[in-house]
This record gives C-alpha cells, structure tokens and sequence, in this order.
C-alpha cells in the first residue's frame, strides 16, 4: 500500500491552509508533527476523504483517491481530533454502530469488538452510556472504532489528547504492534507520542510542509545546536525571552537550562545530545527552522 | 438493516423520544374525548345517557332518504327555536340540552344537503359547477354551441356521472365519524403532527454534525449512500409511527367518549368533513384512506425534513427551516383569489393542503391532463411521490456532496 499526497492544497476564504503539501508513506507509523493552527487536521481530513482540497490529489498505489473512494473507505480507520457520542448509545451500541458503517455485522462484528474492547480497557463498560465515560475512555473507545475494520490505512489525529501516561504508553505500543502491515499517519503536537515509533514524519507549519524525514534525520540536523548552560534564576527569567529553551533541571541555586540554538550561546556552554522535541522547538519557535 | 434499527434508536427507540411520543398519544387521545364530551348531551356519562339515547331514537326513526315531511317539521321546530333564543351562545346552551332540538337543527341541515345535491348552492362558482341540474344545464349550454371535444365538457360529463352514481344523500347516525373526522382537519394535521414530526425528524443528520460524528460516518465505507437509506427508511418509519399515535389517541379518545361506531358502512358523503366528495366508498373505508393517505404525506414530509437536515448544520436551524416550509405553505391558501391563482401550485400541493384529506379528496376539484380531466386526489398522489422520490436523491446528493469543516 503506497499513500501518495500530490500538491495538496486548501483555501477557506482567503486564507491559505494547506499550500502544495506533498509525500509518500508507506507501511508503518508516519508522523505529522505541527503547532496548533499549522493545519494538520486539515491535512488529515482531506486524507480522511470527509473534506474536498481545492487543489492537487491523494493517490493509493497511483491512482487517485476520487476513482476508488469506495474501496478507499473500507481500507480506511479514522479517529478526528473531537469525538462525541451518541447520548442514547452505550460503548457496545456504538461499536456496532459504526461496526455496521464498515460492513462488519453479526459475529464476526462481536468477535472484533470484544477483541478491541479487550485492547483498549473498556471490556468492562461496554454496557455503560457513552456520554458518560471519562475523556480518556472517550478517546480509547474512538481508538477502537477506528480498528474495528482492520484497515489497512489508520488516520488518527491527536489520538493520545486525554490519555494518562500509562494508555498513551498501551497506545503506543498498539500502533506499533499495528504498524507492522498497514500504513498508519499520526497527527500530534506532543512529540512523544512519534518519538519512538514513527518510522518517518513530516513537519507541518503555516500550512506548508518540509520533506518526510525519519527522526534520526531531524535529531542528526541538530548536531552541535543544543547546548547546556548554567545559570541562576533571575538571569533565566531575562535569559528565556530571547531563546528557545528545551529544559530547566534545578541543581542547588542555580538552573541547567537547555537551549536550541544555532550559535554557542555561552563560552562554558557545552554540547548536548539532541533529541526529536529539540528539533521540533528549533523548526517551530521562530528562530530557525528550516522546513517551511 | 443493522444501520436503520440504530438510526431508529438514535431518532425515536430510546428512553426521551418514547415518553414524549406516550405524551402526544395522551394528548391526542384527551383531544378526541374532550371534543366529543364537550357535545354534553352525545357524551358516553351518566347524566347524558338518557339525552343521548332520545336523540339515537330520533336519528334511528328518521334513517334514509329525506323524509319531506320530518324535514318541514324539523325546519319549523329549529327555525322557532332561532327565534325564540337568537342565533348566538344561548341557542348553543338549549342545543346542547336539548337532544330533540339538536336532531331537527341536523335534519333541517340534512335537507339543504339533499338540495344543494340537485340544485347546487345559492351561489355558484361558474368555474366549478354543483348541483345535478345546474351540470345538466352546463352541459347542455356546451352542447348548444359545439364544445363537446373540450375540457369542460369531459370534466361535467364525469361530474354527472359520479354525481348520479352516489346519489342523493341520506340521513345516518354517523355521530363518531363526524367527530373523528376532525383529526383529519388541516390545521390540526398541521399543528398537532406536522409539526411534531418536524421535532422528531430534524435532528437526523444534524445529530452527527453535534456529536462530531459526521467524520466518522462521512469516512467509513456505508457512510455516503447505506446511511443515506437507512436515514431515509428511519425519517419515513419515524412519521408513519408518530402518524400511527396521532390517528389511533383520538380514535381512543373518541371511543372513550362516545363509544358508539355506528355508521361505519354509510356513503362517505354523509360526513361533514366529505359532503361533496366523489369517493364512491364507506365511511370506514374513507377513514382507511384517510389514514393511508395521511401516512404517505407524512411519510413524504418526513422524507423533505430528512433532507433539509442533511443541509443544515444543527437542529434548531433544521427545525425552524421545516417550520417555516410548513407555515409559508399553509398560509399561502390566505392569499387573494388572484394571487392562489398565480402561484396554484404551491397553493394546492403545499404540505399543509396535501395532508389535509378533507381538501385533496371532499370536493370536485380537478385538473386537465393531457385535456384530460384528473382529479386532485390522483394528481396530489403523483405530487407526494415525486416529492419523495425528489427528496430521497437530493439527499442522497447532498450526503455524497459533504464534507466536515
């Protein structure tokens, strides 16, 4: 399965949302990593075929999204960024609802759901009405939805919002275990949850979006721009207006602080291991960056 | 399958939906009771029986053809009455104690029917001729200078026919379907279902605009056509159950009040509501067609709404659009003569006119079709299909069109 995105773009009105957006996946977890406002979910919605772009095209294994849009939709798991329920539907009704929306009925449909519900820790509410589980349960259960056909494209923008660390780590682990056969695009702000399990992602800003790297690539760009300084705490409250700090340890009265920056800020500043959050700060913060 | 039985919970078969349709058949059914009852001397209760049963005996003695004597007798009786206690809340006050009184003012009204039926009303509408012998003399004049190979001529010639084969109409105790056929009325169609469908059938696809399901439905595999039918069979299932409660609370409440069926089996053309019908059918067999007729408007209607949600963003929006299409509708029939005629077809195939049984099939009206004479019925039959029909696709249209913003 190859995803191609030719020349994307998306215009509300006179502004620019999306603007020649272009790149290939593959099997495995691809990350779209941006700020708020970038423009990933309008990224992921045209992917997700529930909005038209005003320009350009998706393709799967080359031939263009529109001509197998049936076929494309029961290949297809997505989970939107805000999720509601139904209020007169428990987990279980739900998932056979949309269960039903997929084509999966009968037993075949209970099989998947317990299986699922399994995975996801609701096994033991599925009875209960949705509208009245925590957000995180809210989340697990649109996780769910959007495995129950097996798809072999999973879309999932900001599918950890609301999860505590202990599911967003089963989450991980899950679309990781997942990622082994499909091809899986995850749209995050929050640079853990792509750190360790894409094998590619793609940074989106203002619309635009820079050449889908893997994370070493981005960590190894910031070779020699991440530095470790020392200083006190009024000098850090002057210090932070002008740089992009990553970190602040205290050790005694004074602060390690951790700064991104393509200079050495100070002379007893020394060198760090970058890390992919490093890189995200570097392209996202103003100063620097060099996707868009 | 599975999509309509959970669009059916989602829209009607769950815990709120289910109370508020028990409420509307208490109320639908207290409407019956209370407007029977509100006739003291018919009421089914202890202090109106003996009333009620003097006036059974009156109407039983005077069942059939008009009696030219009793109709003189019930005319002078109710015409000294008039006199005697004016025309205004004191003759309604000794009517409805006395039960002798209301069977004459019945038959004296009994007999302008049978003469309007040979004669015609006072004063005519030269466009649509009553009365057989004012037909006769229509038809005549036609012949006189030549137009028998015209519309007109075809249109009175089955005017007389039908008239002829109904024959003149005759005096039934028919009580309880003269009461039930109030909730065929228009305006209560409109106001007591109409617009209680309009409640229970927007939120159709706005629901999923609120929950922020549309994503989810728009980007699964049944999510543009399947959903759309199983919608579509949920809004027409939806209207004929709520169709349903509307028709059988006041059957129920009328029984309650009055409890007497009698009449079922007279010509439909002894009800108030179809005194100039051309439905050559019984009373019962009206008040099935009736019914029928008043699901498939509702039906359609509920097909129209299921379309303006799939168009509009929440239900309140959907709600007010379906109001708004339902009143313009209505209260086009209150415009100028001149005015209905310009826009007749909106006047005549509106949601309000189409479901009110009593205008599309108690009178003559009819339309030229290929100069063929058809009449209302059928062509307001051919309106609700193509309506539905138009508002299926559209919808259909419109879901395949969507996309989430």
């Amino acid at each position: 399965m190859k995803l191609t995105v030719e020349n994307i773009s998306k215009r509300y009105g006179k502004k620019q949302a999306l603007n020649g957006v272009s790149f290939e996946m593959e099997n495995g977890v691809y990350g779209l990593l941006g700020p708020n406002g970038a423009g990933k979910s309008t990224l992921i919605r045209i992917l997700a075929g529930v909005m038209e772009a005003s320009g350009g095209e998706v393709l799967i294994n080359g031939k263009n999204r529109k001509a197998c849009d049936s076929e494309y939709r029961s290949k297809l798991g997505y989970l939107p960024q805000s999720l509601d329920f139904y209020p007169e539907f428990s987990g279980l009704d739900y998932l056979r609802f949309v269960a039903a929306l997929k084509g999966l009925e009968g037993e075949a449909a209970d099989r998947k759901i317990q299986v699922l519900a399994e995975q996801v820790r609701l096994t033991g509410d599925l009875h209960r009405k949705c509208v009245n589980y925590s957000g995180g349960m809210k989340r697990r259960l649109g996780i769910a939805q959007a495995l129950l056909n097996d798809p072999e494209i999973l879309i999932l923008d900001e599918p950890t919002a609301g999860l505590d660390p202990h599911e967003r780590i089963k989450f991980r682990n899950l679309i990781s275990i997942l990622s082994r056969d499909r091809t899986v695009l995850l749209s995050t702000h929050i640079v853990s949850d792509i750190d360790s399990i894409a094998k590619q992602t793609v940074m989106i800003k203002g619309g635009k979006v820079g050449k889908m790297e893997s994370n070493q690539h981005f960590v190894d760009a910031m070779e020699g721009k991440v530095w470790l300084l020392k200083m006190t705490v009024d000098e850090l409250v002057v210090y932070q207006n002008n740089h992009i700090i990553s970190n602040v340890i205290p050790m005694g009265n004074r602060m390690e602080v951790r700064v991104v920056s393509d200079d050495k800020p100070t002379p007893d500043a020394a060198t760090a291991v970058p890390t992919l959050e490093d890189a995200y700060l570097y392209e996202f913060s103003g100063e620097g960056g060099t996707t868009v | 399958m599975k999509l309509f039985q959970y669009e059916m919970k989602k829209l009607l078969f769950n815990k709120n939906r289910l109370i508020l349709l028990s409420v509307m058949f208490v109320v639908y059914a207290l409407l019956g009771f209370t407007s029977i009852v509100g006739e003291s001397e018919l009421s089914n209760t202890d202090q109106t029986k003996n009333g009620r049963s003097e006036y059974m005996r009156l109407v039983s003695e005077n069942t059939g053809k008009l009696n030219p004597e009793q109709l003189a007798e019930s005319k002078a009786i109710f015409q000294a009455a008039l006199t005697e206690h004016g025309r205004g809340e004191a003759i309604q006050l000794e009517l409805s104690r006395n039960p002798a009184l209301k069977f004459h003012r019945e038959y004296a009204a009994f007999g302008q029917r049978v003469d309007q039926y040979w004669n015609g009303p006072d004063e005519q509408d030269q466009e649509s001729i009553k009365g057989v012998y004012p037909i006769q003399d229509k038809l005549k004049e036609l012949e006189s200078t030549n137009q028998t190979d015209t519309y007109e001529h075809r249109y009175y010639t089955k005017r007389l026919e039908t008239e002829l084969s109904l024959g003149e109409p005759v005096f039934e105790n028919i009580v309880f379907w003269n009461y039930y056929f109030t909730t065929f009325d228009g305006m209560e169609v409109v106001f007591l279902l109409l617009m209680v469908l309009t409640f229970f059938i927007s939120p159709l696809f706005t629901q999923e605009v609120r929950t922020e399901m549309d994503s989810i439905v728009l980007s699964s595999a049944k999510g543009r056509r399947e959903i759309v039918t199983a919608k579509l069979l949920c809004a027409g299932a939806t209207s004929a159950i709520v169709t349903a409660v509307f028709l059988v609370g006041p059957f129920i409440g009328t029984c309650i009040g009055y409890g007497d069926l009698s009449g079922f089996d007279a010509p439909a053309r002894g009800l108030e509501a179809l005194q100039s019908t051309m439905l050559d059918m019984t009373i019962g067999g009206a008040a099935a067609l009736g019914a029928a007729w008043l699901v498939l408007t509702a039906v359609v209607f509920g097909l129209a709404l299921g379309f303006i949600s799939s168009k509009t963003k929440s239900q309140s929006a959907a709600f007010g659009l379906g109001i708004v299409i339902l009143l313009a509708g209505s209260m086009s029939k209150n415009l100028g003569r001149d005015i209905q005629k310009l826009i007749w077809p909106l006047a005549d195939f509106n949601f309000g006119t189409l479901s009110s049984f009593g205008e599309i099939f108690g009178g003559v009206k009819a339309y030229s079709v290929f100069g063929l004479p058809v009449s209302y019925g059928t062509v307001a039959f051919a309106v609700c299909i193509a309506l539905g029909a138009l508002a299926a696709l559209l919808t259909y249209f419109a879901q395949k069109k969507r996309s989430v913003v």
